[in-house]
Order: structure tokens, then C-alpha cells, then sequence
């Protein structure tokens, strides 16, 4: 049961990384940034590509760190790139303009990582030992540490960057009062750039993470993309908490409904789309999303 | 270099039925839905099932059955997720397409699992076998379909129910308070828009000889929904064009008789950039109205 | 007189935050009811309860001694009540003709979904009945303009024609005199007063205290949410706390 809950963690934690990147620019630009999971995709490739190249200079632990940043770097650049070009000259075009815009993006960067890299899985070659440690009846491997570890470290930094921080409260105020942000001398195009800064670096590291496991390939983004994506409507989208509260919840209710509940396999992504459908049933705006009434 | 014209022909008669159900449901009634390839698919899988059994029914009957499939499967879907607004619905709804497929792949007993329906015999219209070999027979019967229901669907935009869907869509709270049953006429322009993509399904299963569910998923959904803002939402003619345009742009390079030196990604790149540039420039549309009103 | 509609203890919170506080209103048959208070004293939305585009949190609402809490808007519509909105609220991209026409769809649901497979003469009786509010409120000359492209006064107008065209014995006004100049409110007032002539009974919500004044004969006052004052215009303007409602303890001006 408790090795459910502990794998089930681990994955959600994945979900949760990639889902804040959704909400952070949800809360800002009111937009589904469809290509974000490819964006994030791409990252994991430069780490891949990084990594290999150092290993055989340096210590593999510390290639990997250094694959790490590179990857949070160029997901970054990209994900900048991506705003200034897509998607701010559409900030005040009719809604569906953004989403069809990103979703080009998204079949661009997907196709031109497949055309590069081939669409062959690639993996990441030991950084370092995966020997599984048992504690009693509990299986941890190195790997799900370290995307435990580093993933509730990424989400507590962030929780304490958004309250304290300057930069962090502008944030916030764009998301909740962009006129009045704008009219307080916030510069909201800064703002904007920072918030997919961020929300992509840490998409990229989730890419990293899981790619340990699974491997690196061109549809990498597009398929934890939808799930955390689902994961951060689940929690209500543009609310951060809401998108690591969705993200573990999605998580450990795969594993669960697999492991203990016996779902077939083969419907474990319907698990995902069922929650996401009766949670919105539930609750229209996700578990912590506030339900602003439309003013009439 | 005929037969590639005619089947380019059949192909965007096929997509033109998807996005004609499309824009009755996202043009005409603003619902942002995206599961028309569950509903093509639910169309396919049932022709598949009736026409590979012992007892194949005739076209009559196969195609009342399939718009029947078609419009209950709209009712179930539309039902629970069309009280969501906007993004909401439109994750919802492609959630369930999800679900859908999701089915297809493991209900082995029915559908035949990954390895989908194969064999599906060709039908007889009157004296006229309908199959995939007599291309040019085949394409007549495509577009007596796109025609018959564009005919059926300008006499409904004409129509009382018609202007009840643009009420809808221009302002639901209004409408509602000025006693129109919102709901009621959501779920109806749904049904008729999923009975449509069951319609284009049924082509596809018989013109293919065999369905498989890989070949539903969601970025069929999302290559719909391009079309018809391609071209211009709330309009039929555009959908038309915005459909012939990302057809011809997929079967480029077998037009141009370059399949083979250029990879399918390249294609798929180019579609994106399309797609991202046309947002740019116009986002909305090809033929779109201004774009003042639907800032909403 | 009778009671038309009443209220009995209707709240509505939002969060924390109470807009309408166990509020038991009581609208009258036949008269022009003027719902008036501070911004923020939650008349638009008990307007909103009662017409179900809002669920309130507690209370009842009285329709001819029905109780229609809960209710939909349509199903609310169709009793008899009709409304129009603070902020207009019209199909913007469809014509004016178009618009009064959606509001007698309600006619018959069921022959508005039959109408896709033949024509039938409900069609003629729609217009003929849309054309009749349209001439009404001197709106038939403008019945092929986009509703957009109508000036202000002409849109606030088409509203209430649209409203109307749903036949209601109770119609709700949400800040109808709203940015029309002197000339417009005075013809608002005399068509009001023609309504109300012919057996329409009314409820406004208006800050403009001139219509107010002369076009009610009762008037409810809401501040927090709650009824501080009730009575004929005469009354109610010399009710204290009315005027401190208004107007702030130390402040003795009048209007």
C-alpha cells in the first residue's frame, strides 16, 4: 500500500512540475500553452546531448547536474523565443488564436526534434547508481529519490518565490488584476517573459527526471504534457498549489487504480480523463480554482 | 497522377464532413469542443462491426444506424460536459475522445484491440458497388454526403433553431432569460455535429477496408478544429476552404511526387508554420469575420 | 393591492461576503415598483436570484404564490417574468429584427427544433409579433442594422423591446435610464408608464432619482443587502435613514 502511495508520489510529483508550468502561464496570459510539453521535450534533449558530451570528460553525477542546467536553460531561451514571436503579437486577437497558434508550435517542435534526434528512445547512460534500497517492505530506487527530492525542492522554492519576492507579487498581480498591474508601473511583458522562464525550466527539469526512467523521445512532451496539463485543470488552473495538489492526486490515483483497484492496464490513461471529467463536474473551475461568476 | 487527384479528392470530402461538424458546433454555437475524431470514430467502428458481421445490413439502414450511434454519442458527451465554458469544455470533451479511444484499443472482443477491423467489404448503392477501388464512384458518393448535409446544414443556419444557436453564442445569459432552453439546444447541435463525423467515420471504414484506433486520437480532433478556424470561424464555406488547404498541404509532397526524399516531418513542420503564421497575420481566418466581435 | 412577487428571507453570500441579507421583498400587481440603495447594496443581485440567473443561499422566492426557487432562467422566463441588463447584454452580430424574433422562440421549443425539417407558419407569427414590439418602440426602421452598430440610447431601447417580446406580466429593469440623456429618459418614462397602463407590473433598478421619483409609486430601499425603507416616493425621501443611507450621517443636504 505504502509503495503504491511512494511510486504513485513520485510520478504525481512529474505531473505536478509540468502542470505549474501550464498554470503559471495560465494565470497570466488566460491561455493553454499547447506546446509546452514539447518545449519542455526539448530541453530534456540538450541535457541528453550535454550529458553525453561531459561524461567523458568529468564525474557522470556531476554531468548530469551541469546537463540539468543546460537543459533548464534552453527550454528557458525557447520558451522566450516561442512568447515574443507567437504568441505576443496575438495577446488581444479573438481566444482561439493563441491555442491554434501554440498548437502549431507544438507540431513544429515535436516534428523538428523527431526529424534531428530520429525518432528513436534514447536514454540517459547511469549518472549514477539505481541499485533499489529496501526499507522493510518498501522499495525506493535512487532515481525516485532524487525526483522526490528535487521536485518538492523546485515546488517549495517556487511557493516562497511567488509570496515574498518582488518579482513574485508582480506575478501574482498580473494574473489577478492585469489593468491595474499594468497602471501600478508593472511591466507585464517582463512579467509575462519571467513567468514562461520559469514555468518551462521547471518543465524542463521534470523532463530530465523522468526521461531517467523512460527514456527520451520526440512525443515525450506531448504525452506528459496532456496528463499534467489535465493534472493542473484538476487543481483548478492558475492556481499553483492547485497544480501540485492535481498533480500528486493524478499520480497516485493511476497507480492506485492499476495496482489495487485492478484497472486493466491498458485503460490507465482513461483514469486521468475520468477523474479530470468528474472533478470539473464536481467543481467547473478544478478542485482549488476560484469560481468567479461571470458579472451580469 | 488522376487516381492521387481523386483520392486527395475523397480525403478532403472525409475531413470536410469533420469540419462542417465542427463549425455547427464551435462557429455556430461558440462551444469549443474537441473530440470529432471519438465521434468519426464511434461512425467508423459501428460500420466496421455491421458490415464485418454475418449478416451485413444494406446502406439504408447502415447509415441510419450510424447517424443514430453518432447523435447518442453526442448526447452522452454533450449532456454532462456542455454546462463547462470555454477551455473547460474543450479539455473535457477531448477527455472523453480519450476515453473512446482508450475502448477501442481494449475491448479486444468488439473492436479488435490495437489491431482494429479489417476486411470491411465495399456496399451496394442501388445497382452501384461502392468501393475504395473504383476511386471516381467513390468520390461522387463522398461528396453527395458533404453536399446533402451542407444544403441540410444552410437551411438550419436559416432556421429558427439556427438563430437560437447564434443567440447562444453571442450571449448565453441572454438567451437563457429570454426563455430559450440553452442546454437543450447545445445537446442538439452537438448531436447533429457528432451524427455528421460519424457520417465522415462511415466513409472512412468502408474507403479504408479496415479501422484502427491509433487512427482517431486527439491531434485528429485538434486538425479539425484547425481547419475550421483555417478558414474562418461561423462559416461553411470556409470551413470548406480551411479543410482543402491543410489537405493539400499533408498530401504535398506526394502531390509534387516527392514522398519519398521528403520525411513525413517536414510536412508536418510545414503545417505548423502554416498554422502559426496564419495566426499571426490572420487570426481570424481566412475568410473570418472582423475581428471585433468575438473578443468575448 | 396584491402581491405579485415576494421574497421570503433571501440571501445570497459570496464567500464571505453577503449581498443580500435575508431580504423579504413584496412586489405589487400593476405598479411601478423602484428598487433603489447605494452601489454595492445588492439589488442587481437580488435581481439576479429572483430570475434565476443566480442561486441564492438561502430563501424563497414567490411567483403569483408559487415557489420558484431554483428555477431556471428560461423556465423563469416563461412564467412571466422578463428582464433586461446593467450592461447590455445584446446579440451583438445579429440584426435588431433578429433579436426581438430570439425572444419569442419560447413560444414553442419544439416547433423551433421541428422548424429544421419544414417550414411551418410559426415563422410569420414570430415576425409578426417581434414587428409589433419593434413598431412599439420605434425601433422598425432599424430592424436590418447589426444590433452593434445601433447607437446607445437605440440598443438600451431594443433591450427592453427584446424583453418585452416575451409577453412577461412582470418585467424586471436593471438601471434602464443608464447613460441616455434628458430627452431619452423622459421617453423611457412615458413608455413605462404606458406598460404599466396596460397591466404590466415593473420593478427598476435606477440610480437616476428624477425617474425614480416620478414614475414609481412604490419604492424598496436595500443597503448591505438589506431593506432599510419602503414606501411612496414621498415617504421614502423623507425617511432618515434612507438619507443616511445615502447621503452620510452629517450630511444634510437634500436632493
Amino acid at each position: 500500500m505504502l509503495q503504491h502511495l511512494l511510486n504513485g508520489f513520485t510520478v504525481g510529483s512529474i505531473y505536478a512540475l509540468v502542470a505549474l508550468g501550464y498554470t503559471l502561464v495560465y494565470g497570466v496570459l488566460k491561455f493553454i500553452n499547447f506546446a509546452h510539453g514539447d518545449v519542455l521535450m526539448i530541453g530534456t534533449y540538450i541535457a541528453l546531448i550535454v550529458f553525453n558530451f561531459l561524461r567523458t570528460f568529468i564525474e557522470p553525477s556531476i554531468a548530469f547536474i551541469i546537463a540539468i542546467l543546460a537543459g533548464m536553460a534552453s527550454s528557458a531561451l525557447l520558451a522566450v523565443l516561442i512568447e515574443r514571436v507567437a504568441y505576443r503579437p496575438l495577446r488581444h486577437a479573438p481566444r482561439l488564436a493563441p491555442l491554434l497558434s501554440a498548437i502549431g508550435l507544438s507540431v513544429i517542435l515535436s516534428n523538428t526534434a523527431a526529424l534531428i534526434f530520429g525518432t528513436k528512445s534514447q536514454r540517459f547512460e547511469m549518472p549514477f547508481n539505481n541499485t533499489p534500497i529496501h526499507w522493510g517492505n518498501l522499495v525506493v530506487t535512487p532515481y525516485q529519490g532524487l525526483i522526490l527530492l528535487t521536485s518538492l525542492t523546485m515546488m517549495v522554492l517556487l511557493h516562497f518565490f511567488i509570496k515574498m519576492t518582488r518579482t513574485g507579487k508582480a506575478m501574482r498581480a498580473v494574473s489577478e488584476k492585469p489593468m491595474v498591474a499594468q497602471l501600478m508601473g508593472i511591466d507585464t511583458d517582463r512579467i509575462i517573459r519571467f513567468t514562461f522562464i520559469l514555468g518551462s525550466a521547471l518543465g524542463a527539469v521534470a523532463g530530465i527526471l523522468v526521461s531517467l526512467d523512460y527514456k527520451v523521445y520526440p512525443t515525450l512532451g506531448s504525452l506528459i504534457g496532456l496528463k499534467a496539463f489535465i493534472a493542473a485543470v484538476i487543481g483548478g488552473i492558475g492556481n499553483i498549489s492547485g497544480a501540485m495538489l492535481g498533480g500528486i492526486l493524478l499520480g497516485v490515483l493511476e497507480t492506485y487504480g492499476v495496482a489495487v483497484l485492478g484497472i486493466p492496464v491498458g485503460y490507465k490513461d482513461s483514469v486521468a480523463f475520468v477523474l479530470l471529467i468528474i472533478i470539473l463536474l464536481w467543481r467547473p473551475s478544478g478542485i482549488l480554482g476560484s469560481n468567479k461568476r461571470e458579472k451580469i | 497522377m488522376i487516381s492521387l487527384v481523386l483520392l486527395i479528392g475523397i480525403y478532403f470530402g472525409i475531413y470536410a464532413l469533420l469540419a462542417l461538424g465542427q463549425n455547427l458546433i464551435t462557429g455556430m454555437t461558440g462551444l469549443l469542443s474537441l473530440c470529432q475524431a471519438a465521434f468519426m470514430a464511434i461512425g467508423a467502428y459501428t460500420t466496421a462491426i455491421i458490415l464485418t458481421s454475418h449478416h451485413p445490413l444494406p446502406l439504408a439502414e447502415l447509415i441510419v444506424i450510424v447517424v443514430f450511434m453518432g447523435s447518442l454519442f453526442g448526447a452522452m458527451i454533450g449532456l454532462p460536459t456542455l454546462r463547462l465554458k470555454g477551455d473547460y469544455l474543450a479539455i473535457a470533451s477531448l477527455g472523453f475522445g480519450e476515453i473512446v479511444k482508450n475502448v477501442l484499443l481494449n475491448a479486444d472482443k468488439f473492436t479488435g484491440g490495437p489491431m482494429g477491423i479489417t476486411h470491411i467489404p465495399s456496399v451496394q448503392l442501388g445497382r452501384i458497388l461502392i468501393s475504395p477501388y473504383d476511386k471516381s464512384v467513390y468520390l461522387i458518393f463522398v461528396w453527395g454526403f458533404v453536399g446533402v448535409i451542407l444544403w441540410g446544414l444552410f437551411r438550419l443556419q436559416r432556421s429558427r433553431f439556427g438563430r437560437a444557436l447564434e443567440a447562444i453564442r453571442e450571449d448565453e445569459v441572454a438567451a437563457s432569460s429570454l426563455g430559450l432552453n440553452t442546454t437543450l439546444y447545445k445537446v442538439v447541435a452537438f448531436m447533429i455535429g457528432a451524427a455528421i463525423s460519424a457520417l465522415a467515420g462511415m466513409l472512412w471504414a468502408i474507403y479504408n477496408g479496415s479501422v484502427i484506433p491509433q487512427s482517431f486520437d486527439f491531434m485528429l480532433s485538434i486538425m479539425v478544429l484547425c481547419m475550421v478556424v483555417l478558414g474562418g470561424l461561423g462559416n461553411y464555406f470556409a470551413a470548406l476552404v480551411g479543410t482543402m488547404v491543410i489537405v493539400i498541404i499533408s498530401e504535398l509532397p506526394r502531390l509534387l511526387g516527392f514522398s519519398v526524399l521528403i520525411p513525413a516531418q517536414l510536412d508536418q513542420i510545414l503545417f505548423g508554420l502554416i498554422l502559426v503564421i496564419l495566426m499571426i497575420y490572420r487570426p481570424e481566418g481566412l475568410l473570418g469575420r472582423p475581428v471585433s466581435k468575438r473578443n468575448s | 393591492m396584491t402581491t405579485l412577487l415576494s421574497t421570503q428571507g433571501l440571501s445570497r453570500s459570496f464567500g464571505g461576503i453577503v449581498a443580500v441579507n435575508d431580504l423579504n421583498l413584496q412586489i405589487n400587481k400593476g405598479i411601478i415598483t423602484g428598487l433603489i440603495g447605494p452601489n454595492g447594496a445588492g439589488k442587481t443581485t437580488s435581481f439576479n436570484c429572483i430570475t434565476g440567473l443566480d442561486s441564492p443561499t438561502g430563501g424563497r422566492v414567490f411567483f403569483n404564490d408559487r415557489d420558484i426557487t431554483g428555477f431556471s432562467p428560461p423556465r423563469i422566463n416563461r412564467l412571466g417574468i422578463a428582464r433586461t441588463f446593467q450592461n447590455l447584454r445584446l446579440f451583438r452580430d445579429m440584426t435588431v429584427f433578429e433579436n426581438v424574433m430570439v425572444a419569442r422562440h419560447h413560444t414553442s421549443s419544439f416547433s423551433t427544433l421541428l422548424s429544421l425539417l419544414r417550414i411551418n407558419d410559426e415563422e410569420k407569427k414570430i415576425q409578426i409579433a417581434a414587428g409589433h414590439w419593434l413598431e412599439r418602440l420605434g425601433l422598425w426602421t432599424h430592424r436590418d442594422e447589426r444590433a452593434q452598430d445601433l447607437p446607445y440610447g437605440l440598443q438600451k431601447r431594443l433591450e427592453l423591446a427584446r424583453a418585452m417580446a416575451t409577453e412577461p406580466t412582470l418585467l424586471f429593469l436593471d438601471e434602464p435610464a443608464a447613460g441616455l440623456n434628458r430627452t431619452e429618459t423622459e421617453q423611457l418614462m412615458t413608455t413605462l408608464r404606458d406598460f404599466r397602463d396596460e397591466g404590466l407590473s415593473i420593478v427598476i433598478i435606477e440610480h437616476d432619482m428624477h425617474l425614480i421619483m416620478n414614475v414609481c409609486e412604490q419604492i424598496t430601499v436595500l443597503n448591505f443587502g438589506q431593506m432599510i425603507g419602503q414606501g411612496t416616493p414621498k415617504q421614502v425621501r423623507t425617511n432618515p435613514l434612507v438619507i443616511e443611507a445615502y447621503l452620510g450621517k452629517d450630511d444634510h443636504a437634500t436632493r
